[in-house]
């Protein structure tokens, strides 16, 4: 079940904050059969230390969802979540990648370092248990709470199709450009509507799971609190 | 499809290209297929292929009468990542590559056989005798490659099939 870490909770979770920044780095930057050469890109030239990431986005109104296997509690996938109307990837780092200009909106929140940690799972755990639940979880996360109402994100373009496919509306924000690692990347806005919604309940049960069994573990007041501190 | 340059051009490489590049890599019957998209007003295009990490490769063909070269690269650029979504929204609306339509319209080899003869100028009748199969029997595939193609005509069958590749002309 995917867990909602905001700051209001923070400390609740710091020690499962440690262990995500270090799965992430693990996970993103060590070379490892689903990324043999890790990004691409050297993370130490971005100010991210070794065996720890953790970057200029990772800040107290930043949110995260957690996903940790049933039985162990490891984390499997993380994301995490940024208000638009602060500093984001999108308007910091990859301003032009925004065509018509950087999103700046209380109700539109930055999605970005979704890591699953294909170490710590199977494929067929992946594929029939981790990701719909974990995409049913993100939008949930988003449509539920009332507060956000569309994200941005910034993926390879070889991506942008896994993710139009679960957020149907969905429009890029620019055209694709190159990176230094060769790849071309392109920004996009997701609506987190009822189609969304709708989407990845079906994934759901597309896997043969439970759509009635609940992908987040709490919808606590103190989320609530945390969004509306934000969107005012 | 086996003879058009364009996905003959998209195999060898990953690269955006235009037909004219297609056209002068391709063999006779290649370079006869573009010169027939001039029928069409469209005498160059552009050609994108696209790699996604999870599902089958695609590609994005758009033809054009007007010059390439008033094309900027940020036209180009806005093509590509259009037929990126249309590809995206397509495989959304139909599921992962095949099809489901396209598993549909599969036409069984006998079906293939009979409109290859159609499209050669054979009748029905003609076609049981050169196939060896009652004309009640030859009736029935054609019958059923109708349903499959959602035509209603031998003849549409027969160019539906040929310009989808079920046949080939």
């Amino acid at each position: 079940m995917a867990e909602v870490i905001t700051r209001e909770n923070r400390a609740y979770y710091s020690d499962l904050l440690e262990d995500m920044h270090k799965q992430r780095y693990n996970a993103l930057f060590r070379p490892h059969p689903v990324h043999p050469f890790g990004l691409g890109w050297d993370p130490s030239e971005a100010g991210i230390p070794e065996g720890y990431d953790k970057d200029d986005f990772d800040t107290d109104e930043t949110i995260y969802l957690v996903e940790r296997h049933p039985e162990t509690g490891e984390i499997l996938a993380s994301i995490r979540y940024n208000p638009t109307m602060g500093p984001h990837l999108l308007s910091e780092v990859f301003p032009d990648h925004c065509k018509g200009g950087i999103t700046r909106d209380p109700r539109i929140w930055e999605v970005s370092r979704l890591v699953y940690d294909f170490q710590r799972m199977s494929k067929e755990f992946f594929d029939g248990y981790v990701r719909p639940r974990f995409r049913a979880a993100q939008t949930q996360l988003c449509y539920n709470s009332g507060f956000i109402d569309a994200v941005t994100w910034l993926c390879p373009e070889r991506m942008y199709n896994s993710t139009l496919g679960v957020w149907p509306n969905t429009v890029p924000l620019g055209l694709p450009k190159e990176h230094s690692d060769g790849k071309s990347y392109v920004a996009a806005r997701s609506e987190m509507d009822a189609i969304a919604i709708e989407v990845t309940t079906k994934g759901l049960e597309d896997a043969g799971l439970d759509p009635a069994e609940p992908v987040l573990f709490q919808m606590n007041a103190g989320l609530s609190e945390g969004f509306a501190r934000i969107a005012a | 499809m086996m003879h058009d340059p364009a996905v003959l051009q998209a195999v060898r490489t990953r690269d955006s290209f235009t037909w004219t590049n297609a056209h002068q890599n391709a063999d006779k019957m290649g370079k006869d297929i573009i010169d027939e998209c001039r029928d069409f007003a469209a005498s160059d295009g552009f050609f994108f292929s696209y790699f996604p990490v999870e599902t089958w490769p695609g590609c994005f063909s758009i033809g054009t009468d007007e010059p390439l070269a008033q094309y900027s690269m940020e036209d180009r650029e806005l093509l590509r990542l259009y037929g990126l979504h249309a590809f995206g929204t397509l495989e959304r609306m139909e599921g992962p590559f095949p099809f489901e339509s396209y598993h549909q319209a599969q036409l069984s080899p006998r079906e293939r056989e009979i409109l290859t003869w159609a499209a050669a100028g054979k009748s029905v009748p003609e076609i049981s005798i050169i196939l060896d199969i009652s004309p009640n029997t030859a009736k029935r595939h054609v019958q059923n490659a109708n349903e499959k193609l959602g035509t209603t005509r031998l003849t549409a069958a027969v160019a539906v099939a040929q310009s989808s590749g079920k046949i080939i002309p």
